[in-house]
């Protein structure tokens, strides 16, 4: 039975300055699961949340919580916590304030309270930055008791908006693993939302992209699943864009030749490639994108054909792994090589696209069935 | 450039040496009028004008005793108790006001704050008489809000509320809307995100708007002196006139008067200074 139901969820705004509108939003989420909500800024993540909050009201739908329609019910009769993204903690409160505040609202009695604090201060590790104001901390410790703060009363359902921007890399990976355990621990229902994509891949059971509404969409939620499910099976190319880091590089192209399982595409800007997909549901001659992760690009080789020849226009090198910016005609790539011995010391460079790594993009923007997807993972 | 920051260039020093001339000299002078002009051509130093207006009379020559006919000390508790009541209740309505039509996402309290603002322009002076009007029903009904009671000054010097109203909703704008909206999801209600949240953070504000209603009203002249009519009810700004009757010019109680009535406004400033300085921005500074 499914905790959080999201039914039908539109909002628009009549200003024209807040473009970021949900229409037909639904979703749902089960008891101590963690759903992590992704996409560009705009695109109406955090107005979702703030809809079951009951910050906003929305246009049409229905929210319900435990079977209880929750639409109409005011944010401060929802029994929820949430934490923000910034000014999670006020001001002119002590660390230990802020949470006995939240849990007073709560109707705690003062001994309960004391221990609730208790508890939640060892279990989050903040007993230092108890008796300090929130100016005093670092970021990182003032999001970690933003946490603590929302993680006191014990509510079923506990919201964040992008509890971890402007953490340093370390800290940010810390907390997610952290939360995670706290979470699995607890059994607490998590909404998350973030435009990081990582975030989410990293906590979350189960994965929800917006996007921003397109002319004529029924919806702009565009995918739910298991995170892997998203970076393996994206149902467009919106959600292949949003899931992974650097962006997967599409290019536009034709089939040519459909053999059961394996497609020949002829690109754009010239090349073949070919993709392990079902591609039964297409015509040779039909305009299709053709698309590859950074990760999965290899130069080629003796024993790797070469698909697709690019002209190197910058190398990063991170030690542990390079990325090499690659411009074919007007088209920008990128691609990511584990070792760095293997760096390309020419300007011109010959790719080998892997056929079992490609994803295909019909010209309505639907993934064609990936038939090597199954395997990898 | 940091030196330049550091010191004060010789005409810096002129120009504000100057305009603290220009400041003091009225004070320095009414409070040497208030000692009996000590050096001027017929003055010299003197208690006598403090001690009449304190109320502690004069021994004459002839061993009998003189007081001063006005309650002086009575016109100041009288201005200090009107105004702190005022300012109090003019704060108070003015925040509630102003964080209320703020808040409220509907049109009308758009314009209804714009129309506030507008309001400020008409000259409240020329309402007295339906003031006055308006008053003497009033106290038919409810004999402390009348004529002639310290109640109805205040009411009336509380039309004038608009002005803080609209400056406080400047301020509130400024305060991030997360704070109470991280309150309001942890069921806080609607009485505890205005005293925990919006009242400390935004006591500066409160503090400047309680010290300018205080000033406005402690000085007030043309609505006191139309509603009050019993020497034991005036205020310091209808008092302060008698002194100066036509028959006699009492000018060294009418200094020593004016320099006391200055004294509560001064304690006041000093104390609010005080707290916008030192207790307020502790938790801000360390932002």
């Amino acid at each position: 039975m499914s905790q959080l139901v999201l039914s039908h969820v539109s909002k628009s705004y009549l200003s024209k300055q807040r473009p970021d509108t949900l229409l037909d939003v639904n979703l749902y989420v089960n008891q101590g699961e963690c759903l992590g909500v992704v996409g560009p800024s705009g695109s109406g993540k955090s107005t979702l949340l703030r809809i079951i909050a009951g910050l906003e009201t929305v246009t049409k739908g229905e929210v319900r919580f435990n079977q209880q329609v929750m639409t109409d019910t005011a944010a401060t009769k929802r029994n929820l916590e949430m934490v923000f993204q910034k000014q999670a903690l006020l001001p002119h409160m002590s660390v230990a304030d802020n949470i006995l505040f939240g849990l007073k609202n709560k109707g705690l009695k003062r001994a309960d309270q004391r221990l609730r604090l208790k508890w939640v201060s060892q279990l989050f590790d903040i007993d230092g930055w108890l008796t300090r104001l929130p100016g005093q901390l670092s970021k990182e410790a003032v999001q970690r008791c933003a946490i603590a703060k929302a993680m006191a009363p014990q509510s079923e359902l506990v919201l964040f908006d992008e509890p971890f921007t402007g953490l340093s890399g370390d800290a940010r990976s810390q907390l997610r693993l952290e939360l995670n355990r706290i979470q699995r621990q607890l059994g607490t229902t998590f909404v998350m939302v973030t435009h990081q994509y990582q975030d989410a891949m990293a906590i979350a059971d189960k994965m929800a992209v917006l996007s921003h509404l397109r002319a004529n969409a029924q919806t702009n939620l565009e995918q739910v699943g298991p995170p892997l499910e998203l970076y393996h099976n994206p149902r467009n190319s919106h959600v292949a864009k949003i899931i992974g880091e650097p962006q997967m590089c599409l290019l536009k192209g034709t089939l040519v030749d459909l053999s059961h399982n394996l497609t020949t595409i002829e690109l754009a800007t010239g090349g073949t490639v070919r993709a392990q997909v079902d591609t039964r549901q297409g015509e040779v001659g039909n305009l299709v994108t053709l698309g590859i992760r950074a990760e999965h690009m290899q130069l080629a080789n003796a024993d790797k054909l070469v698909h697709v020849t690019a002209q190197v226009v910058g190398i990063d090198n991170f030690g542990c792994e390079s990325v090499v910016h690659l411009m074919r005609q007007d088209q920008k790539m990128v691609m990511r090589l584990a070792a760095t011995s293997h760096l390309p010391k020419v300007s011109d460079v010959g790719l080998h696209f892997p056929s079992e790594h490609c994803y295909l993009f019909n010209h309505q923007d639907i993934a064609f069935p990936r038939t090597s997807a199954s395997l990898i993972y | 450039m940091s030196r330049r920051v550091n010191h004060a260039r010789w005409w810096h020093h002129l120009i504000l040496g100057g305009m603290a001339c220009v400041v003091l000299t009225p004070v320095l002078l009414i409070i040497w009028v208030s000692f009996g002009s000590p050096g001027a051509q017929t003055g010299e130093f003197t208690l006598n004008h403090w001690r009449l207006v304190l109320g502690l009379g004069v021994k004459e020559s002839d061993g009998s005793w003189t007081f001063s006919p006005f309650p002086a000390l009575t016109w100041l508790g009288n201005s200090v108790k009107i105004s702190l009541i005022y300012a109090s209740l003019a704060t108070l309505i003015a925040a509630l006001a102003a964080y209320g039509l703020l808040r409220n996402q509907r049109a009308s309290a758009h314009s209804l704050a714009n129309m506030l603002l507008v309001l400020q322009f008409l000259p409240s002076v020329l309402a007295i008489v339906a003031v006055y009007i308006l008053l003497r029903k009033l106290g038919m009904f409810v004999p402390l809000l009348g004529v002639n009671t310290h109640g109805g000054l205040i009411l009336s010097y509380l039309g004038g509320v608009a002005f803080y109203i609209w400056f406080l909703k400047e301020q509130i704008a400024y305060l991030p809307r997360e704070y109470e909206e991280g309150a309001r999801v942890t069921n806080a209600s609607a009485w505890q995100i205005f005293g925990h949240i919006v009242l400390p953070l935004l006591a500066p504000a409160f503090l400047v708007t309680f010290l300018i209603a205080f000033m406005t009203s402690f000085g007030e002249f043309p609505l006191a002196s139309i509603l009050l009519q019993k020497q034991t009810q005036y205020t310091l700004a209808v008092g302060a006139p008698n002194y100066l009757s036509p028959q006699y010019y009492h000018w060294g109680e009418f200094a020593a008067f004016a320099v006391l009535s200055s004294m509560p406004a001064l304690l006041l400033l000093a104390m609010i200074q005080y707290w916008l300085l030192y207790l307020i921005p502790k938790w801000k500074k360390e932002k």
